[in-house]
């Protein structure tokens, strides 16, 4: 008498399928989120070009926020989000700038636009995964 | 957990003086929270270039007695290379001293300062350049967390 393991490995498999996809799905999604809360903070440059602040180039940063593909290798999974003007990470960076002046664009603009949001959201990724995995497991 | 007395104050003096850099007597080489520059016709109270050590992300977390703190090296100067040159003292600084464990790429821990106790310097990155400020010179920043205690 013998025992045809194929079935059991085949829907093992599928799982473990699942559970990678929705692995990969949640973390698309947490950097989403992410992103979102960093465009409520990220500094916008007034329209007007009588401002002191008038740079010509209002809500440029802002527009080149970009979430990246989910890279899956071995154990890992990422993904790379950022901001693609030359003078990003200058912003980023310059802690003693003022952007909380009168007549501007965001009102939360400050400098750390995204790494304050990832910060505070590190917590909670394990767990969303976590959760969107055993979810996955259940199908 | 209040900083009383002023942790970065501390940890710049330590510094200033691991990296040898000038943190008592004017012209100064490096600034704890922020940089007041002198004009003229004034003397310069400030080296080119000069480095302030400075706080981001709000007050200290942690849970007490504990805190952890993320702070931002930024050196200013004509010349990139030597805001470069300076950068990388500080961050060097910020290294283990000569340990038995010291492999020359591991970030201090177990560091008594004036008034505290450095448990730990995490996310310690490397200097890079960002840009220029509005008097046309470089800027190079690295950042990095420090956990720590009253002494």
């Amino acid at each position: 008498m013998g025992f045809d393991f194929t079935q059991f490995l085949n829907r093992a498999a599928d799982n473990f399928q699942d559970k990678e996809d929705a692995a990969v799905q949640a973390t698309a999604e947490y950097a989403e989120v992410i992103m979102a809360d960093s465009q409520e903070i990220v500094p916008v440059s007034p329209t007007d070009p009588k401002h002191p602040n008038y740079t010509g180039t209002s809500g440029e940063l802002r527009d080149s926020g970009t979430v990246g593909e989910v890279v899956v290798k071995g154990d890992e999974i990422s993904v790379e989000e950022g901001y693609n003007t030359d003078y990003a990470a200058a912003v980023h960076e310059r802690l003693a700038v003022n952007h909380q002046y009168p007549g501007r664009v965001n009102e939360k603009a400050q400098a750390k636009y995204l790494e304050v949001p990832m910060k505070a959201r590190a917590a909670g990724y394990a767990p969303y995964v976590a959760q969107r995995m055993q979810e996955a497991g259940h199908g | 957990m209040a900083d009383t007395p002023d942790f970065i104050k501390s940890l710049t003096d330590w510094i200033g003086t691991t990296a040898v850099l000038e943190r008592t007597t004017a012209p100064f080489a490096l600034f704890a929270h922020a940089a007041e520059e002198s004009q003229p016709p004034a003397a310069k109270n400030y080296t080119d270039p000069y480095t302030v050590i400075r706080g981001f992300g709000g007050d200290p977390a942690g849970s007490d007695p504990t805190c952890d703190r993320s702070l931002q090296s930024y050196t200013v100067g004509n010349n990139v290379a030597a805001c470069m040159a300076q950068a990388q003292k500080v961050h060097d600084a910020l290294l283990m001293q000569r340990s038995p464990d010291d492999d020359g790429n591991t970030p201090a821990r177990n560091v008594a300062i004036t008034g505290w106790f450095i448990l730990a310097i995490g996310n310690l990155r490397q200097p890079g350049l960002i840009g220029r400020d509005p008097k046309q010179r470089a800027e190079v920043v690295f950042n990095f967390e420090v956990v720590y205690r009253a002494a």
